[in-house]
C-alpha cells in the first residue's frame, strides 16, 4: 500500500470504499479523489474489514453484495471495531426496492447511495456525515473530560473529609457528658460538631451546618475549627469566639456560603449555659425533674452573613440543673426523608420531646426514630444530633481534670512603655496597647471602652503635659483650630519630652484588675485646690474636662498627682454573668 | 431510445480523462465474464448466480448510462431472486444483443 509511505494531512477526510465491481469501483474512486479525499479501496468484505482496522477511516462506503464477506456483515464488524466513535457507513447499491434499502439501514448502515453515482450527491453526503462524526467526537471528548473531572472532584472531597475529620476530633467530643451522632457520608456533608474545655472551667461546644457540601463547606470549617479550639483553650468567652469566627467567615467566604450554628458555654460550677444561636432549627433544654422541654429559639443570623459591626455576639443565659440535657440538631433531622420522600418533620420530633419521658431516653429515642424513618434509603440527609448534660459535682470534677491551664494567654502581668521625643513625634502607641490588652481573654470585650480611656489619657499626657497646652484654648471654634495647630507645631519643634505608660494586670476570681498609669515630662496642670483627698487617701481630680469625666465613669478609680503629670486609672472586669 | 446516454458518457470522460478507455475495456471484459456466468447458470438452473451476476452488471450498466441493458439485467435479477428462471432464456438473448450494442457504442465514444 502506497498510502503508508506518505503523510496524510490531518484534516483530509479519509474514506474507505469496498466494491466488487471494477467498473463501479473506478468511477467512485475517481469521483472521491477529484473531491480531494483520501481514498482507500477494497474489493470485498474481508478486505474492507482489514483496511478499516489498518487505516481507521472517517467514512465507509460498502457495496451490499460482495464476495467473501457481504456488505451487511462487514458493516456489523466495522461497528464493533469503532466502539464509541461514530463511523458513518453508507451502502452502495443498485437494489431499488424499498424493502432492500430498509434492510441496509437496519443492518447498521447510516444511509445508502444508488447507482448511477452522482458526484454532487456524494459530496453532500460526505460533508453531512463528516459533520456528524466530528460532533460525536466532540461529545465523546467532553464526556471523557466530565468523567475525569468527576473523579478529580471525588478525590478532593475525600481529602477535604479527611482533613476535616482530623480537625474535629482534635477536640474533646469523647467526654461522658456529650452524646452525639453525625451521619457518615462519603463526602463532607457540611455539618460540624466542635467541643473543647476552657481554662475557666466551662465546656464549649458548637454545632454548625455549612451551606453546601464537599470542598466549599470544608473550606469554611477549617477556620471555624481552628479559631474555636485555639480561643477556647486560651479561655476566651463563647461570645468572643463566635464574633471572631463570624468576622473570619464574613471576610473569607463568598456570598451565599455561611454557617448556621449554635454555640454553648456550659459552666459546671455556675450551673448555667450561655447559648448563642443563629440559623439552626430550635434546640432546647430537657429538664430532668419536670420532664419538660424548654425551646431555645434561634435569634441571630448565621455566621458569616453580617459584618462584625452589625453582628450581635451576646449569648443568652439559661439555668441548668444537674442532669438537665441540652439538645441541638441540624435541619437534616427534620428534613430526613423516607424512601418515598416523606420528611421526618417537627411534629414527629415534638411527639418525642413532649411525651414526658425520662431525660436519659430522649437522645436514643430521637435517633432511633429518625433512623427508622429514613430506613434503607441511603438519603443524602445530614443528620446531626448533640446532647449535652449538666454533670453532678463528681463528674464535673473528673471532666475538668483534662481542662487546659491558663497558659498561652495573659493573666498576671505588667509592662512599661516609655516614648521618648522622637517616638512622641511619629508613633501612635494605641494600636500596640490594644493588641496587648486583647490577648487577655474577656478583657478583649472591653477593648472599645479601653480605647477611649487610653486615647484620652495619652492625649492628656502629650498635649497638657509634654506640650503644656491649655484646654481653655478649645472653648471657641477658632480656638479649636489654633489648639491643633499649636499641638502640631509643638510636636515638630519638641526638643525634649517623654511619656511613660505603665500597665499592671492581676487576675481575680471571675475577673481581673487592669491598672493604667500615664506619667509625662511636663510641669503639670493641676493645682492643690483642684484635687480632693478620697477616703483611701488618693487624690481625685475635681477638675473635670470632658475627657476625665468620661474616664471616671468607666473606671473604678481615677487618681492624679499634683502638679498633674501622673494620672492613674483602674479598670475592673468580670466574667460574672 | 438510444442504448447509451451520451450525457453520462461525456461526464465520465470528463471525470476519468485517459482512464476512460480503461473503464470501457473493464466494462466489456467484466460484462462479458458476467454474461458467460449467467449463461452457464441458466443451463444448470443456478438461480443464485443468475441473481448475483445480473445484479452486478445492472449496477455497472447504470453507472455508464446503459439503461436499457440495466433494465434487462434487472429482470434477470428479479427472476434469480425469486428462484424462478422460467422464461429467462429470451431475456438473456436480448441482454447479450444489447451488451454488444453498448460495447460498440462505448468503444466508438472512447475513440472519438
Amino acid at each position: 500500500m502506497s498510502d503508508k509511505n506518505h503523510v496524510v494531512p490531518e484534516k483530509r477526510v479519509k474514506i474507505l470504499v469496498a466494491e466488487d465491481s471494477a467498473v463501479d469501483r473506478m468511477i467512485l474512486e475517481s469521483m472521491l479523489r477529484k473531491g480531494g479525499y483520501h481514498v482507500i479501496m477494497a474489493e470485498d468484505g474481508v478486505q474492507a474489514v482489514a483496511m478499516f482496522e489498518q487505516h481507521n477511516p472517517d467514512l465507509v462506503f460498502l457495496d451490499v453484495l460482495m464476495p467473501n464477506l457481504n456488505g451487511i456483515e462487514a458493516a456489523r464488524k466495522i461497528r464493533e471495531m469503532s466502539g464509541d466513535v461514530f463511523t458513518p457507513i453508507v451502502f452502495l447499491t443498485s437494489l431499488a426496492d424499498a424493502k432492500s434499502l430498509a434492510t441496509c439501514l437496519e443492518a447498521g448502515g447510516d444511509d445508502f447511495l444508488s447507482k448511477p453515482y452522482n458526484a454532487i450527491i456524494i459530496e453532500a453526503k460526505i460533508k453531512a456525515f463528516y459533520r456528524m462524526r466530528e460532533m460525536t467526537q466532540t461529545m465523546i471528548r467532553q464526556r471523557d473530560q466530565i468523567e475525569l473531572n468527576n473523579t478529580h472532584l471525588m478525590q478532593e472531597q475525600e481529602v477535604a473529609k479527611q482533613v476535616f475529620d482530623k480537625i474535629t476530633f482534635a477536640g474533646t467530643l469523647d467526654l461522658p457528658i456529650i452524646k452525639y451522632y453525625m451521619s457518615a457520608l462519603a463526602v463532607f456533608n457540611g455539618d460540624v460538631i466542635l467541643a473543647d474545655l476552657s481554662p475557666t472551667g466551662s465546656l464549649l461546644l458548637l454545632l454548625g451546618d455549612f451551606t453546601g457540601h464537599g470542598l466549599p463547606a470544608a473550606i469554611g470549617s477549617m477556620p471555624l475549627a481552628s479559631i474555636f479550639h485555639g480561643m477556647a483553650r486560651k479561655g476566651f468567652s463563647i461570645g468572643d469566639i463566635i464574633r471572631e469566627v463570624n468576622g473570619k467567615l464574613y471576610h473569607t467566604l463568598p456570598v451565599g456560603l455561611f454557617c448556621c450554628a449554635t454555640a454553648v458555654d456550659l459552666s459546671f460550677h455556675k450551673k448555667r449555659a450561655l447559648i448563642w444561636s443563629g440559623g439552626l432549627p430550635e434546640g432546647g433544654i430537657y429538664r430532668a425533674d419536670t420532664k419538660q422541654f424548654d425551646v431555645i429559639r434561634s435569634t441571630n443570623l448565621p455566621l458569616g452573613v453580617l459584618s462584625n459591626r452589625e453582628f450581635n455576639h451576646v449569648p443568652a443565659r439559661y439555668e441548668m440543673a444537674e442532669k438537665d440535657q441540652l439538645f441541638l440538631w441540624s435541619d437534616g433531622i427534620i428534613e430526613a426523608r423516607q424512601p418515598d420522600g416523606d420528611m421526618f418533620g417537627e411534629e414527629r420530633l415534638n411527639e418525642i420531646l413532649y411525651a414526658g419521658s425520662p431525660v436519659e431516653t430522649i437522645f436514643d429515642t430521637v435517633l432511633a426514630r429518625v433512623q427508622k424513618h429514613i430506613g434503607d434509603s441511603d438519603g443524602d440527609d445530614d443528620v446531626s444530633i448533640v446532647a449535652l448534660e449538666m454533670p453532678n459535682e463528681e463528674i464535673a470534677e473528673k471532666v475538668l481534670k483534662s481542662a487546659p491551664k491558663s497558659r498561652g494567654s495573659l493573666a498576671d502581668w505588667a509592662m512599661t512603655l516609655k516614648l521618648n521625643t522622637s517616638s512622641l513625634k511619629t508613633f501612635d502607641p494605641l494600636p500596640l496597647l490594644l493588641n496587648v490588652i486583647s490577648e487577655v481573654p474577656h478583657l478583649r470585650q472591653s477593648s472599645s471602652v479601653l480605647y477611649t480611656v487610653l486615647s484620652e489619657l495619652f492625649n492628656n499626657a502629650v498635649e497638657h503635659g509634654v506640650l503644656g497646652l491649655s484646654s481653655q484654648m478649645k472653648s471657641s471654634p477658632e480656638g479649636f483650630a489654633n489648639y491643633y495647630k499649636s499641638r502640631k507645631e509643638g510636636l515638630d519643634q519638641l526638643k525634649e519630652g517623654w511619656v511613660t505608660i505603665d500597665f499592671e494586670h492581676t487576675l481575680e476570681v471571675d475577673g481581673g484588675l487592669l491598672t493604667i498609669r500615664f506619667t509625662d515630662s511636663g510641669k503639670g496642670f493641676v493645682k492643690e485646690e483642684e484635687v480632693t483627698k478620697t477616703e483611701e487617701g488618693d487624690l481625685h481630680p475635681n477638675y473635670f474636662g470632658r475627657g476625665l469625666q468620661l474616664i471616671d465613669s468607666i473606671c473604678e478609680r481615677l487618681t492624679i498627682n499634683v502638679p498633674g503629670n501622673r494620672i492613674e486609672a483602674v479598670f475592673r472586669w468580670s466574667t460574672d454573668d | 431510445m438510444s442504448s447509451v446516454s451520451l450525457e453520462v458518457l461525456a461526464e465520465l470522460k470528463d471525470l476519468l480523462d485517459e482512464g476512460f478507455c480503461v473503464l470501457v475495456e473493464t466494462f466489456i471484459v467484466d460484462g462479458q465474464s458476467r454474461i458467460d456466468k449467467i449463461q452457464e447458470a441458466l443451463l444448470v438452473g443456478n438461480a443464485v448466480v443468475v441473481y448475483e451476476e445480473s445484479h452486478g452488471l445492472k449496477g455497472s450498466s447504470r453507472n455508464v448510462g446503459a439503461n436499457t441493458l440495466a433494465d434487462y439485467c434487472g429482470k434477470l435479477e428479479s427472476m434469480g431472486h425469486a428462484q424462478n428462471l422460467a422464461g429467462a432464456e429470451p431475456i438473456l438473448s436480448a441482454t447479450v444483443e444489447e451488451f454488444a450494442v453498448v460495447s460498440k457504442a462505448l468503444q466508438d465514444f472512447s475513440a472519438a
